[in-house]
């Protein structure tokens, strides 16, 4: 099970958090369903290096003073431009209480239908689930190779491990195989010369009705 | 081209690009894609250009997904008119892009080819961008 070391964090707040990620430091927050959530910080190279190595569903030893706390990332914040860390959420596992999480899907294999030239598309990557923690899964196998082209995988032929509930609608689509384009797409150029035609304009209601009062 | 098919009013005001994007800011339907660093207006000729910048590389395979749409009518004056006479006729449709806001996706093909494609699209924008993957902790905050 990887480990993480977490500190409390005292100073809250826009100003202290923009300090502690200075000093090489992510904010980050603990909760779980039975404790308050409490302020916490990591230290940023052990969480980057984390993160490579983890999935959404592992479970890290996380030591915070004395304590061992079983927890998963539960949300990570990225800068927007930069995609640097900005916070981290942590959630505190607890025996009993049903988790909500992401579960990844892996697709194995090369489906038939792309060895017929047809093209494989990912619909869904993940499904969202509930499940105690003893029966956490880390990423669902999906065997895909019996697919031909038009078929398609839909969340209900998935084969879920038992003490897991997928919240998906059953009829979503999880994976397709499209048919091969018969010609590469015609691009069609367009001349800088060619005039386009101007979207039709919403006129308000109002206007005609007094047009028509007026008549 | 992209243009949008009804709009309520022909001309619109400029407007600012202050800070950075609100969504659309995480790959969410390919796998790996092209984010803006830079605020910028992006043309549907240019867009048009980056679409076919990328079916070109890609050939059969893969699937592309554009994720801005030129919404916002850009006017300009005939040459060597003089001022006045009220705002200019309706030139160009434009997509105001703010940095970090993901303009294209691809997903279905190899990160090689994904990448090759995603530089070539890239030199048909005015703006400094930079090729990004799908995050396994993903989820836009704030």
């Amino acid at each position: 099970m990887p480990e993480l070391i977490l500190e409390k964090r005292v100073d809250v707040g826009k100003r202290a958090s923009r300090r502690l990620r200075r000093k090489g430091k992510i904010p980050a927050v603990i909760y779980g369903p039975e404790k308050p959530p409490e302020a916490v910080q990591v230290d940023a190279h052990d969480i980057y290096v984390l993160l490579e190595k983890i999935g959404e569903v592992t479970i890290i030893n996380a030591k915070l003073g004395d304590e061992v706390r079983n927890v998963l990332v539960k949300q990570v914040a990225y800068d927007k431009v930069s995609e640097k860390i900005a916070h981290v959420d942590f959630y505190e596992l607890s025996a009993g209480k049903p988790v909500h999480f992401v579960l990844p899907l892996r697709f194995v294999g090369r489906s038939r239908g792309a060895e017929r030239g047809g093209m494989e598309e990912i619909v869904l990557h993940e499904l969202e689930a509930e499940a105690l923690p003893k029966d956490l899964i880390e990423y669902l196998e999906v065997d895909i190779s019996a697919l031909d082209i038009g078929h398609s995988l839909h969340v209900k032929d998935l084969a879920i491990p038992e003490g897991v509930k997928i919240e998906n609608e059953p009829q979503q689509t999880v994976f397709t195989v499209i048919p091969p384009r018969k010609e590469v797409e015609e691009i069609p150029v367009v001349s800088a010369e060619a005039e386009e035609e101007e979207p039709e304009v919403i006129k308000e209601k109002k206007e005609e009705e007094e047009k028509e009062e007026e008549e | 081209m992209l243009i949008p098919k009804r709009v309520k009013f022909r001309k619109q005001q400029r407007g600012r690009m202050r800070g950075k994007a609100k969504g659309g800011t995480e790959v969410n339907f390919g796998e790996w894609g092209l984010k803006a660093l830079e605020p910028h207006w992006i043309t549907n000729r240019q867009i048009e250009a980056v679409r076919i910048a990328l079916t070109r590389e890609l050939k059969r395979n893969g699937k592309i997904w554009i994720r801005i749409f030129p919404d916002k009518p850009v006017t300009s004056r005939p040459p060597e008119t003089r001022m006045g006479k009220g705002k200019g006729a309706p030139e160009k449709w434009v997509a105001v892009v703010k940095p970090g806001k993901v303009l294209v996706e691809v997903g279905g093909i190899s990160k090689d080819l994904a990448v090759r494609a995603l530089t070539l699209a890239s030199s048909k924008l005015p703006i400094k961008t930079r090729i990004v993957e799908r995050k396994v902790f993903g989820g836009e905050v704030g």
